[in-house]
C-alpha cells in the first residue's frame, strides 16, 4: 500500500472508531470524507427497507438535503446503488435527468452537478450507501474511488450501531477498528447465519446484533461468533442485546 | 515420487480443472483445492485468502474448520506468510515460527499459540497482478520441500485461472469483479451454513454437505441455493427433507 492509502485508511478508521458512534461517528466519517476527496458533500443512508429508509448524517445541511431528496422521491443513484449492490458513479447529472428525473431536478437546483453513490454492505446484503456529492461535473479519479469504497467500507460500523441500537457512548471506542476486520470473518459469516434463525432476522441485524453483544460484554466479535457456533451462546431473542 | 502419489496427483488436477468448465459451480472451488492440497501435503492445514477490490484479503476456505486452523487464516489477512505473498507475490517460508515472532510480531506468536510451529505460502498471481495467496501451515516444524510448494503453487494457479475462466475477458476489472463474486458468494454460502446448523443442530461440515447436494440435485449453484436460504425464498426444513430422503449419507457425521 502507498503512503497516500496508508494516510486514508488510517483517517476513516479515526474517523469513525474515535468518539462516540452511531450518528455522531457517521457525522464525522462524511467530513472527513470531503478533507480526503475533492467533493463537495457526503452523506450516509440507511435503507434496510422501504419503510427502514433515510439520511442518517451528513458532511453539511445541504448534502443532507440532497440525500434526502432521493427518499422523498424514491429515486436516485443511492437507491440503485442499494439494489444493485454496485457503485453508481454519475459524472454529469444534467445527463442523467430521463433516469431520475425528480432527484436530478431537486440536486441541481441545490447546486450539485456530480454524485457517486457506494453501496454499504453487511453480511452480504446491502444496508445503506454513502453518497458522495460535488458542486461542478466530472468523475472521480480512481484513487478517489479507492478511497471512497474505503469509506463505504468504514460507514458499515455507524449503520450497524444504529441498526443493532447500539448506545451511541458505548459504540466506536478503541474496539471499532477491530470491529472491521472483524466482520470478514469466517466465522462471523456462520454465526450470522445461525442468529438469523434463532432470532429470524435478516443477515444485516444478525451482525448488528452480534456486535451490539460484543460490545456490551466487552469482548472479541470473534469468540462471540465461536460460543455461537459451539452453542455455548444463544442470543437473546427480545429486541435488546443486554 | 510414488506412483500413488503421482495417480492422486493427476486425480486432483482433473478435479480442479473441471471447474474451468462453463456449467462448473465456482463457489466450490476454494474448498476444492484447500482439500487437495491437504491431500497431498500430508500433515498440512491449508488455507486460500482472495483479495478484495480495495485489496484485503479474506479466507475463503480451510481444509480443516477447526477454531485454532480458521484463526490462524485469519490472522494472516494483516500479517504472517499470506499477506507477505501477497504483497510482494513471492513464496514465503518459515520453517520455525519461534525465529520469526521479530518478523511478524502478531502472527508468529499467537500462531505458536494455537499449536503451529511452521507456516509457508505461495501467491495467487497472474500477469504480474495478485489476487491472493494460499498457506500451509504444519504443526511440526521444517522446511516444505521445493517439490510440495512447486505443487501447491501449480494448484493454486489452476484455481485461479478456474474461478476467473468464467468469464473471458482480458479486461482486469472484469476479472477483479469476477473475484468479487466469489468473495460475495464465499459470505452467503457460510451464512447458509450456519442456517441449516442452527436449523437443524447440523455441524458446519454436515451443513455444506446438506447444501451442496440440494444445489446439485436441483441444478443449481451453491451461491444461488445459499441466497435462497438467507433471502427465506427457500426454508431449510425443505432442504434438510431433501437430502434426509435422497441422500441420508451426506448427512453423516464424518469429515468430508
Amino acid at each position: 500500500m502507498q503512503t497516500w492509502e496508508r494516510a486514508v485508511v488510517g483517517t476513516l478508521d479515526e474517523a469513525v472508531a474515535e468518539g462516540p458512534g452511531g450518528s455522531a461517528a457517521a457525522e464525522r466519517l462524511c467530513r472527513t470524507c470531503t478533507a480526503l476527496f475533492d467533493v463537495d458533500g457526503a452523506a450516509l443512508s440507511l435503507l434496510l427497507s422501504e419503510i427502514t429508509a433515510g439520511t442518517l448524517a451528513a458532511s453539511s445541511q445541504q448534502s443532507r438535503d440532497v440525500d434526502a431528496l432521493q427518499f422523498n422521491t424514491g429515486e436516485g443513484p443511492c437507491i440503485d446503488s442499494v439494489a444493485s449492490g454496485q457503485p453508481v458513479l454519475v459524472d454529469d447529472l444534467r445527463h442523467a435527468d430521463s433516469r431520475w428525473p425528480l432527484f436530478v431536478e431537486g440536486a441541481l437546483a441545490h447546486g450539485v452537478e456530480a454524485v457517486f453513490a457506494l453501496p454499504v454492505m453487511v453480511g452480504a446484503m446491502n444496508v445503506g450507501a454513502l453518497d458522495l456529492f460535488r458542486s461542478r461535473p466530472g468523475p472521480l479519479t480512481d484513487r478517489e474511488l479507492w478511497g471512497a469504497r474505503r469509506a463505504a467500507g468504514v460507514a458499515r460500523l455507524p449503520l450497524l450501531d444504529l441498526i443493532g441500537r447500539v448506545d451511541r457512548d458505548v459504540a466506536g471506542g478503541g474496539d471499532g477498528t477491530a470491529h472491521l476486520r472483524s466482520l470478514e470473518r469466517l466465522e462471523i459469516h456462520q454465526a450470522t447465519g445461525m442468529v438469523m434463525v434463532q432470532l429470524d432476522v435478516d443477515a444485516g441485524t444478525a451482525v448488528a446484533r452480534l456486535r451490539a453483544h460484543a460490545i456490551t460484554e466487552g469482548r472479541a466479535m470473534s469468540d462471540v461468533a465461536w460460543d455461537v457456533i459451539d452453542r455455548r451462546l444463544t442470543l437473546p431473542r427480545d429486541g435488546d442485546a443486554s | 515420487m510414488s506412483s500413488r502419489r503421482e495417480r492422486s496427483i493427476v486425480e486432483q488436477f482433473r478435479v480442479l480443472n473441471e471447474f474451468v468448465l462453463p456449467d462448473a459451480d465456482p463457489a466450490e472451488l476454494p474448498l476444492r483445492l484447500v482439500l487437495a492440497c491437504a491431500e497431498l501435503l500430508e500433515g498440512t492445514i491449508c488455507g486460500l485468502l482472495l483479495a478484495d477490490l480495495t485489496g484485503d484479503l479474506h479466507v475463503q476456505a480451510v481444509s480443516q474448520e477447526r477454531r485454532a486452523w480458521v484463526e490462524a487464516f485469519e490472522l494472516q489477512r494483516d500479517q504472517g506468510p499470506c499477506s507477505d505473498s501477497h504483497a510482494t507475490g513471492d513464496r514465503v517460508v518459515a520453517a520455525d515460527l519461534a525465529a520469526e515472532v521479530t518478523r511478524w510480531p502478531v502472527f508468529a506468536p499467537t500462531a505458536l499459540d494455537l499449536g503451529i510451529r511452521a507456516a509457508h505460502s505461495v501467491p495467487l498471481r497472474l500477469n504480474g497482478r495478485s489476487y491472493g495467496a494460499l498457506g500451509l501451515l504444519r504443526a511440526e516444524p521444517g522446511r516444505a520441500t521445493d517439490d510440495d510448494l512447486q505443487l501447491a503453487a501449480a494448484f493454486a494457479h489452476v484455481t485461479l485461472i478456474a474461478l476467473l475462466a468464467h468469464r473471458t475477458a482480458e479486461d482486469q476489472d472484469v476479472l477483479t469483479h469476477q473475484l468479487q463474486q466469489a468473495l460475495l458468494s464465499r459470505i452467503v454460502i457460510e451464512q447458509a451454513k450456519g442456517i441449516l446448523a442452527a436449523a437443524h443442530d447440523l455441524e458446519m461440515t454436515q451443513a455444506f454437505r446438506v447444501l451442496r447436494r440440494y444445489a446439485r440435485d436441483h441444478n443449481e449453484s451453491l451461491a444461488d441455493v445459499a441466497r435462497g436460504l438467507a433471502t427465506g425464498r427457500y426454508r431449510p426444513e425443505q432442504v434438510l427433507r431433501h437430502v434426509e430422503t435422497a441422500a441420508p449419507h451426506e448427512l453423516s457425521p464424518a469429515p468430508d
